[in-house]
């Protein structure tokens, strides 16, 4: 279970100068729960989910996730944590360009300590033939459309099987069709694997698909 | 999947970036490297050349042209002395072993050699065994025109033990004016000459009597530089004498005693080779000092390399991280990436050097017929070692500092 409480986020402007980009008073996503956080450009979405994801550190507050805090982590224990129980896929260039889309995939599970062996890879090409690009898996990116692109991301992010996968627009580059697919994708995948799911989004096609939505508002106020 | 195979994607990602830079590297290493071969080259191809000559007896004038004339085949004799010189210095006490050697005449541009047959006994100080040995054939025999070829020209004249040939006058062949064949006296190849791996191999080694027989009538020319010896009513001469002493004091006796000589001086053909060595050393500290500069540039290129390489992978950098690797993997993958460079750079240079000095070795050798090793010295493994190890720490120190920052933060 995933427990956010009284999370702030500011940056440093300049001398003393203070911009506050991210308020969440408090959020809970249970296991094998579903969610989307929905806001307007610039609440804070994708700093919301570098802060889940470990990437970044708040500024007040902290984030749990099965008893532990990540908050309180040292960088590598979040890096270690990240590999091992996160699934990320971004809104778009979401691939190593001089990496083919097996050896994409095979990245996310190297990075997670996972063994490179005949048993992954067998996982991997399973996985790729499941996203219908069988043909393609040793083509490099450039190769594939953007929405082809987006289901390899989708791949990488579960080839760990993560206890969580977290979704920042992932359809912001796509047409109608390929949106729905990939969230198609991602909710399939998720529920097969039974992992909690938070993505980010501002459009109301994907936002109405899910049961749960965490609304995000801008913070308010200026510069402190 | 592994770090290295992520670094080697990286490197050929920005291949245009990656070959520059390499070349770059490999360029300057390669520049460095022939410094150091060349200098190397020269040292023990010079010092390998002298090595027979202990001492010579020569005419008075330039030790350095009697060096050059005498050890390297090079220049004009300065000029002839006394036969009886040598018959004086056989029975000198300090004397181990005296050879005449007697220049003047050509073969398609090879030094015809006059001497006796005792030069075949000659040994070289260091090694102990004899300088001159056969690969086929025997010794000539003094009183016929008979002659012993070394290796180069037997191999570059095609001539055979048994075949014939008539040498011209000259020490250079063709461009020496009055340069003539003779037909009269033709010398028979009685023996090949193993390489001794200097001048000598360029050289056609004939009994001295036979150059004195070929030059009976030539004594008007006897005062003249470069004029071969003759023995001319009964009076016989010689270019040099070879000098072998008994010991290092006994040489500096004989020294003592030729200072008072008017007409023959001592030459120490090492001395002579230190000097060149010296002067050859200042022009190759000054291409040193060019090459350190270069390194010195080649490591700052090195650094903004790996810079600008980190500087357009921000995204990279970015989804790494996401995908759970540490700031030390990314460091790892940054240094790899130089360090990589710098062994391309490593073995482009290694090749660039050792293939020109190569190249250039083959033209010196045609041209000199002193053989200069190619071999790895101690000092290029130095060399490479050092820019290898100062390199690695400054793809370690720039990898470091790129990560010193969060990337997420950065975004």
């Amino acid at each position: 279970m995933l427990i956010i409480k009284n999370l702030k986020k500011e940056v440093t402007l300049a001398e003393q100068q203070r911009l506050t980009i991210l308020l969440v008073p408090k959020l809970e996503l249970l296991d094998h729960q579903q969610a989307v956080i929905c806001g307007p450009s610039g609440s804070g979405k994708t700093t919301l989910l570098n802060v889940v994801a470990g990437l970044t550190l708040p500024t007040e507050g902290e984030v749990v996730y099965d008893e532990i805090k990540i908050t309180e982590l040292s960088e590598e224990q979040r890096d270690l944590w990240r590999a091992q129980n996160i699934g990320y896929i971004f809104q778009k260039f979401n691939l190593l360009e001089q990496l083919t889309v097996l050896e994409n995939i095979q990245l996310a599970a190297f990075l997670a300590k996972l063994p490179i062996n005949e048993a992954i890879n067998n996982k991997i090409k399973s996985l790729i033939k499941e996203i219908g690009l069988a043909e393609k898996i040793n083509m490099k990116p450039f190769a594939l459309s953007i929405g082809e692109q987006q289901r390899v991301g989708v791949a990488r992010a579960i080839i760990t099987e993560p206890k969580l996968i977290l979704a920042d627009e992932p359809t912001a580059s796509l047409d109608k069709e390929n949106a729905k697919l990939i969230i198609n994708l991602l909710r399939d995948f998720a529920k097969k694997s039974g992992a909690a799911m938070l993505v980010s989004s501002h459009d109301p096609m994907v936002i109405e698909q899910f049961d749960c939505c965490f609304p995000i508002l801008r913070p308010q106020g200026g510069i402190v | 999947m592994n770090y290295f195979l992520l670094i080697w994607r990286n490197l050929w990602k920005n291949a245009l970036q990656t070959i520059i830079t390499s070349t770059i590297i490999g360029s300057s290493i390669g520049l460095l490297l022939l410094v150091i071969l060349i200098s190397n080259g020269v040292q023990k191809g010079l010092v390998r050349a002298v090595e027979p000559f202990d001492l010579i007896v020569g005419a008075k004038g330039s030790s350095f042209q009697v060096t050059l004339n005498t050890v390297f085949l090079q220049d004009k004799p300065v000029g002839n002395i006394d036969y009886d010189l040598l018959e004086k210095l056989k029975t000198n006490s300090n004397v181990q072993s005296a050879i005449p050697i007697g220049f003047g005449d050509n073969y398609r541009g090879y030094r015809i050699v006059g001497t006796e047959k005792s030069i075949f006994q000659h040994t070289v100080q260091q090694k102990g065994e004899p300088w001159l040995q056969f690969a086929e054939g025997r010794v000539f025999n003094e009183e016929n025109f008979e002659a012993v070829l070394g290796s180069k020209v037997a191999k570059e004249t095609g001539l055979k033990v048994g075949n014939e040939f008539a040498s011209s006058h000259g020490v250079v062949e063709a461009l020496e004016e009055g340069s003539s064949e003779h037909k009269e006296n033709k010398f028979k190849v009685v023996g090949v000459l193993q390489s001794v791996g200097g001048p000598y191999d360029d050289a056609v080694i004939v009994p001295l009597s036979s150059i004195w027989r070929l030059h009976e009538h030539a004594h008007s020319t006897l005062v003249k530089e470069g004029a071969p010896p003759s023995a001319e009513h009964e009076h016989k001469e010689t270019t040099v004498i070879l000098v072998k002493p008994t010991g290092y004091a006994e040489a500096m006796s004989l020294y003592k005693e030729f200072q008072k000589n008017n007409e023959a001086q001592l030459i120490f053909p090492s001395q002579n080779v230190i000097q060149l060595l010296q002067i050859l050393g200042e022009g190759e500290k000054i291409l040193k000092v060019i090459s350190y500069a270069v390194l010195i540039i080649v490591f700052a290129i090195i650094a903004l390399s790996i810079y600008w390489s980190n500087l357009s992978k921000v995204r990279d950098r970015f989804i790494l991280r996401a995908l759970g690797a540490g700031r030390q993997a990314l460091s790892l993958v940054a240094f790899g990436e130089g360090f990589l460079q710098i062994i391309f750079g490593i073995i482009c240079g290694f090749i660039l050097g050792h293939g020109i000095y190569y190249f250039l070795i083959n033209f010196l050798e045609q041209k000199t017929a002193i053989a200069f090793p190619h071999e790895i010295s101690s000092m290029e493994v130095i060399a490479l070692l050092g820019i290898l190890t100062i390199g690695s720490l400054i793809s370690l120190v720039c990898s470091r500092l790129l990560y010193s920052k969060n990337i997420a933060e950065e975004i």
